[in-house]
């Protein structure tokens, strides 16, 4: 493949990805789900951005996991923030289900250093 | 002046007609005649309210209609393959809530049915809900609106429903309220310039990522997250006191026409074009032109031919064409509409860098305006430039604006671009610098230069008249110029009904000799008489009815605009609108009147 066809399909692959989620959720890949749905704006996994770190995030639930904990982020990931890592809430997000959301939330938990 | 409009509703009318038929058969529904009143708390009949019929109408989401002085309002036809106990209405007057809805349903005698629905109103003093963004703006001052508008109402409205819940999260912060807000708007004008530059890499494989700081902050997320923190204060969920500032330009024979295109999309811009016509709307974040049966709303996509991803952004008819801008990489498309075939070009600046098209060259009609020569001349966003091709020979060639003192040309943003008409003379807006001038296609020289002293004012997207009259509306401002480009002087800076409105657009009806303003932050179309000085307002059924550009159908007089959110997760609508204004002096019945229910549901 030319570098000019992977440019095209990569660009193709981030239009299809900014436009629609649907296109998204069939790759079952939680990562490309986070992407869709912009999270990458404020997180990442290892580094603090807008907001914390995805291993950050596992690392401060560490103690208690448990489905109520995952339904309260999951929760929190759709409806906004409240200020539990400072004064910056985290803004809503309509445009993510509560199954895409617990999906995450699985996801994010299972986060630790250096992977 | 009166048009027959019969071209437009003859060949829909007749097909929608026969799916009625059918639909009604099969469902044994009667068909329905719609009528009713909005009334207060008190009985007192209500003008000028909204009536949205809901839902699933075929062709239009949604029809909405206006009562009129009595109060009442009337349907245009009938509906067809719905029970009428499945339809509803949603009604909306600024300072009233709508509490309740009466039904009544009749035999008219003839097998069908008349349904009364009828708007019950209470008087609130909240109006948020109905009240357009700019009315949570209308307190502040008129330097803060405009750095609000600028920075933010490029993309979405402001305050947007998501922003105010926001707002809503960081006012619920407990400790300081200040310092909650100081620490939380800028990090969410971080965010937000995240967003904006992910939406404008489309299409641009040499600039595929744009500096995340600088996309609509300019770089001053600081400054604006201050501004913000400062402006939006408290819990957002009460607004009281606005007023439209200008007599409503609606009655009972208003019709406004939503046309939803199934996400996900980016509509961008829409045109209305062709025999019969069609809805044609621009889809900025995929590579299609979506087209619209408006008797029925079946859609048809229309896939841009490159091999570059591009987003379709601009839309200006032609001669039996649809031109068609790239966002922004030089990228120009022209759709053939009888045929459906495509021609391409791709455009460079003098030095081979690429060309940046924002707009192409609009005449009086709103139609694509070429110089004495068949040159197309464009507006170059990217290169502070404007720019010509040649359709024919394919020649091209590209002027760089000159620099104003102290306003550098890489924050230019040049954006609006029209053709007098003697088709020698070009003038154009520069967005970021606030100004605007001229060029001479004949000598290719720059001749005229504006410089406003408000830096914030926001010229933006412009209009001309057969006389040469240049509209440049003020995004920032709020405002609205005259300018004549003979005498090369100003006629005149009106003030809009709201300041905050963020005016995107002027269009000129030459039908009407009135100048049409579609706002992005007021939910509202003014109307602005040239004769009168006076303005109106033409009151949108939708929030965050983000407007851009709006056209008056040649053929129709009716007007053809879209909602256009750019960042998708700010949820605004995505749709193309048709809306007969109501002014049956100048236009007679064009629409289909037999409305089909959506497979009988």
């Amino acid at each position: 493949m030319s570098s000019g066809s992977t440019l095209k399909l990569l660009l193709l692959a981030g239009i299809t990805v900014a436009a629609g989620a649907s296109r998204v959720m069939a790759a079952d890949d939680t990562e490309a789900l986070l992407t869709a749905r912009k999270c990458h704006a404020c997180h990442a996994v290892s580094e603090n951005r807008l907001g914390p770190s995805y291993v950050a995030i596992a690392a401060k639930h560490s103690v208690m996991r448990s489905d109520a904990l995952v339904e309260v982020l999951s929760r929190k990931i759709v409806a906004g923030g409240g200020g539990a890592w400072g004064n910056v809430p985290m803004v809503p997000n309509d445009h993510v289900s509560l199954d895409e959301a617990r999906r995450m939330t699985r996801w994010i938990l299972e986060r630790r250093p250096g992977n | 002046m009166r048009i027959n409009r019969y071209l437009l509703s003859s060949l829909p009318a007749t097909a929608a007609a026969l799916v009625a038929a059918l639909a009604a058969a099969q469902n044994g529904f009667a068909e329905v005649m719609v009528d009713g009143a909005a009334l207060d708390l008190g009985g007192t009949p209500l003008a000028a309210t909204q009536i949205s019929l809901q839902p699933g109408i075929a062709g239009p989401s949604t029809i909405t209609i206006f009562t009129g002085d009595d109060g009442h309002y009337l349907l245009p036809g009938t509906i067809a393959g719905r029970a009428a106990a499945d339809i509803n209405i949603r009604a909306v007057k600024l300072g009233y809530e709508h509490v309740d809805t009466l039904r009544s349903i009749t035999d008219t005698g003839d097998g069908n049915q008349r349904l009364t629905l009828t708007a019950v109103m209470r008087r609130s003093a909240n109006q948020a809900g109905v009240a357009p963004a700019s009315a949570w703006l209308k307190d502040l001052s008129l330097a803060d609106q405009a750095q609000v508008v600028m920075a933010c109402v490029g993309c979405h409205q402001l305050p947007a429903p998501e922003v105010r819940r926001y707002a809503n999260l960081i006012a619920d912060l407990p400790g300081d309220a200040a310092a909650n807000r100081a620490a939380a708007w800028p990090m969410i004008v971080n965010y937000m310039n995240f967003l904006s530059a992910e939406e404008f890499s489309r299409g641009n494989p040499h600039n595929p990522s744009p500096e995340p700081d600088r996309v609509y902050s300019g770089g001053q997320a600081e400054v604006n997250g201050a501004l913000l923190a400062r402006t939006l204060t408290g819990r957002m969920d009460y607004v009281a006191g606005y007023d439209y500032g200008a007599p409503l330009a609606v009655n009972e024979h208003t019709v406004i026409r939503e046309f939803e295109v199934a996400r996900p999309n980016a509509i961008r811009e829409a045109v209305m074009m062709g025999t019969p016509p069609r809805l044609w709307a621009a889809d900025v974040s995929s590579n299609r032109i979506v087209s619209i049966d408006v008797a029925t709303g079946v859609t048809t996509d229309f896939e841009v031919p490159t091999e570059l991803a591009m987003g379709p952004h601009t839309l200006v008819p032609g001669e039996n064409a649809l031109w068609v801008a790239a966002f922004f990489n030089g990228y120009i498309a022209r759709l053939d509409i009888p045929t459906g075939k495509w021609q391409t070009w791709q455009l460079h600046t003098n030095s081979g860098g690429e060309a940046g098209v924002h707009d192409l060259t609009f005449g009086p009609e709103h139609q694509l305006l070429a110089d004495y020569r068949g040159r197309i001349w464009y507006s170059d966003i990217v290169n502070n430039a404007v720019g010509f091709f040649d359709p024919a020979s394919g020649e091209m060639g590209t002027y760089p604006i000159p620099e104003i003192e102290g306003r550098p040309g890489s924050g230019a943003s040049v954006y609006g671009i029209v053709m007098t008409s003697d088709r020698k003379h070009i003038w154009f807006s520069q967005l970021g610098i606030a100004s605007f001038g001229s060029f001479n296609t004949e000598t290719l020289k720059f001749e005229q230069r504006e410089v406003l002293d408000n830096l914030k004012a926001g010229p933006r997207r412009l209009a001309i008249t057969e006389d040469d009259i240049l509209y440049v509306p003020l995004y920032g401002a709020g405002q609205l110029i005259a300018y004549d480009t003979k005498a090369r002087r100003t006629i005149a800076v009106h003030d809009l009904p709201d300041r905050a409105s963020a005016p995107y657009a002027v269009t000129w009806d030459p039908l009407r000799k009135v100048v049409w303003i579609p706002t992005s932050n007021a939910n509202a179309i003014y109307r602005f008489d040239p004769a009168t000085k006076d303005f109106s307002v033409l009151p949108l059924p939708r929030e965050g009815a983000f407007l851009r550009m709006l056209q008056v159908h040649p053929q129709t007089g009716l007007l053809v605009t879209s909602y256009a959110n750019i960042v998708e997760t700010v949820h605004g609508p995505r749709m193309a609108l048709i809306i007969d204004p109501g002014d049956q002096d100048v236009l007679a019945g064009t629409m289909p009147t037999r409305h089909t229910a959506i497979n009988g549901n």
